[in-house]
């Protein structure tokens, strides 16, 4: 599936779109693991691109449980291969970071 | 990364948007005091808004809605009498408070003038500049921040530029720009073109920090060589919520403001006083020489051989409102971030009864910013590095304040 593809015939930014969308960055929704093309890289759509930013976005603040509405902030940045996701609550006013825990790195106990 | 949704919300300024409610609460300055001569009237665009300022015959200051309430014809070419401004078409007169007083065409005995009024606005003078709130009552207090009321000789470059005024709110919290923008790129400009670029922009960063305070947001940075004792880190300088950075150094205090004239202009102007001490020159405090900097050529393309030009070609490059919705930002932008956060604990303020930060209600003779004064850890040569190749090189009085700060530097040694 390309990413260009609206694999559900929705419109862009519709939710049943949003849920099916690969999020290319992370890696999902790779066809092959052939070698990387060196050729011209074409620019993704930017409402596509848009799309599969907003698809796994923290939705609610885990402080209060509100959603993260007009009223609150949700700002994704990167910090090495990392996704992160600063949040603040217009509710609660409580600001967090959320991260996608796509690995998990921890010291393995003496035995 | 933000939505669309959010991007437009925080770039908004107009009337009832939610941050152009927020932005309604500050004092903005709309004209220098030399450019409003006695009997003169001034367009002034704001916040998306459309006014004119005048000073009356009594050298009263005042500013009205652009449009005369009868039949809507610009107050611009209003005639200004010894006491209020009068509308060229059907001469209707208006005082400072925007209360009609006459109607000449109407019958003498009607009362019809005591029901009109114009959208009026408190205005003040300080430091040069002429100030305006467009808020609702009550009116706050106009900040007398230290640059605007201390003694020195003051300098202001300006200019309007095409795009919003959170590009450069964004600008004022990376630190890391400074050592690419102003340090590598200018080198690399320099070497290219011929000139020798500034080197204390060049050090690298080895920490930068932000804190919220009263005012805005404190940026700090460690360079390479310093410790956390060097000004640089141990004071820092602020971003001056919603419009404003403080910085300076070396006797060069500035105050850079980011006016929005609407969601897609903004009127930038470094407003600098000098002040080294050992005797420097006091100049009259309402005296300002001002000067319009050359920042786009005639092919298009921005100049970026001084400091200030290279900011430009920053925020305008990024379009009239930067997509935020297709931006990749890291963990070197988290200045960023924290402007944008800082902005929306504003809005959530406003919603819930509050002043957003900054407002002052309190009665005061001058409020005092922290800011660095051994920039960069260059001692006195910042400021000559700063007016060689800073916007100050487009100033008309280039040479007496090179003069200066020579004077006052062999004042110090001798």
């Amino acid at each position: 599936m390309s990413p260009q593809s609206d694999p559900t015939g929705d419109a862009p930014g519709s939710r049943a779109q949003l849920r099916v969308v690969p999020n290319v960055e992370a890696g999902e929704g790779t066809a092959t693991k052939g070698p990387v093309s060196t050729g011209a890289k074409r620019a993704d759509d930017s409402s596509l691109h848009l799309a599969r930013h907003l698809a796994d976005r923290p939705g609610f603040c885990p402080n209060c449980g509100a959603a993260y509405d007009e009223r609150g902030l949700v700002v994704e940045y990167w910090t090495t291969r990392q996704r992160v996701f600063h949040c603040w609550c217009g509710s609660c006013r409580h600001a967090v970071e959320i991260t996608d825990a796509t690995i998990v790195i921890t010291e393995e106990p003496e035995h | 990364m933000l939505s669309v949704e959010e991007n437009e919300q925080l770039t908004q300024v107009g009337p009832g948007t939610p941050m152009g409610e927020v932005m309604r609460f500050y004092w903005y300055p709309v004209s220098f005091s030399q450019d409003l001569q006695l009997g003169h009237t001034k367009n002034v665009r704001l916040l998306g808004q459309n006014f004119v300022l005048y000073r009356d015959k009594s050298g009263q200051l005042g500013m009205v809605d652009e449009k005369c309430p009868h039949r809507g014809v610009s107050m611009y070419y209003g005639i200004v009498e010894d006491c209020g401004l009068r509308c060229a078409y059907h001469g209707w007169l208006f005082d400072q408070t925007g209360q009609c007083l006459d109607q000449p065409a109407e019958p003498g005995t009607s009362s019809f003038k005591d029901r009109i009024q114009i959208g009026a606005y408190p205005v003040e003078e300080m430091g040069g500049l002429v100030w305006t709130y467009i808020g609702t009552a009550p009116v706050p207090e106009l900040p007398r921040f230290d640059v605007y009321v201390q003694d020195g000789v003051r300098d202001a470059g300006w200019a309007v530029l095409p795009c919003n005024y959170l590009q450069m709110m964004e600008n004022s919290v990376d630190p890391h720009h400074v050592e690419w923008l102003h340090g590598y790129y200018f080198e690399y400009l320099g070497n290219k073109e011929g000139f020798e670029a500034p080197k204390s922009f060049q050090k690298k960063h080895q920490a930068v920090a932000f804190d919220e305070y009263e005012y805005g947001i404190i940026k700090r940075r460690l360079l390479e060589g310093q410790n956390e004792e060097d000004d640089d880190w141990k004071i820092g300088h602020p971003l001056m919520f919603p419009y404003g950075m403080r910085v300076g150094g070396a006797g060069n205090d500035q105050m850079q403001l980011r006016i929005p004239i609407d969601d897609t202009h903004t009127w930038v102007c470094f407003y600098s006083l000098h002040h080294p001490g050992n005797g420097s020159p006091v100049d009259p405090p309402n005296h300002v020489t001002t000067y319009e900097l050359p920042w786009i050529r005639e092919n298009g393309d921005i100049v970026t051989d001084y400091v200030e030009g290279q900011d430009i070609m920053a925020w305008v490059t990024q379009g009239p409102i930067a997509d935020r919705s297709i931006e990749h930002i890291g963990k070197s932008d988290l200045g960023a971030i924290k402007v944008r956060r800082l902005f929306k604990e504003q809005l959530a303020r406003v919603a819930a009864g509050e002043d957003p930060m900054g407002v002052v209600r309190f009665k005061h003779d001058v409020i005092d910013l922290p800011c660095e004064k051994n920039k960069f850890g260059a001692g006195p040569a910042f400021a000559f590095q700063w007016l060689s190749m800073g916007s100050s090189k487009f100033s008309p009085q280039l040479e007496r304040l090179i003069q200066i700060y020579k004077d006052s530097h062999a004042a110090k040694a001798g």
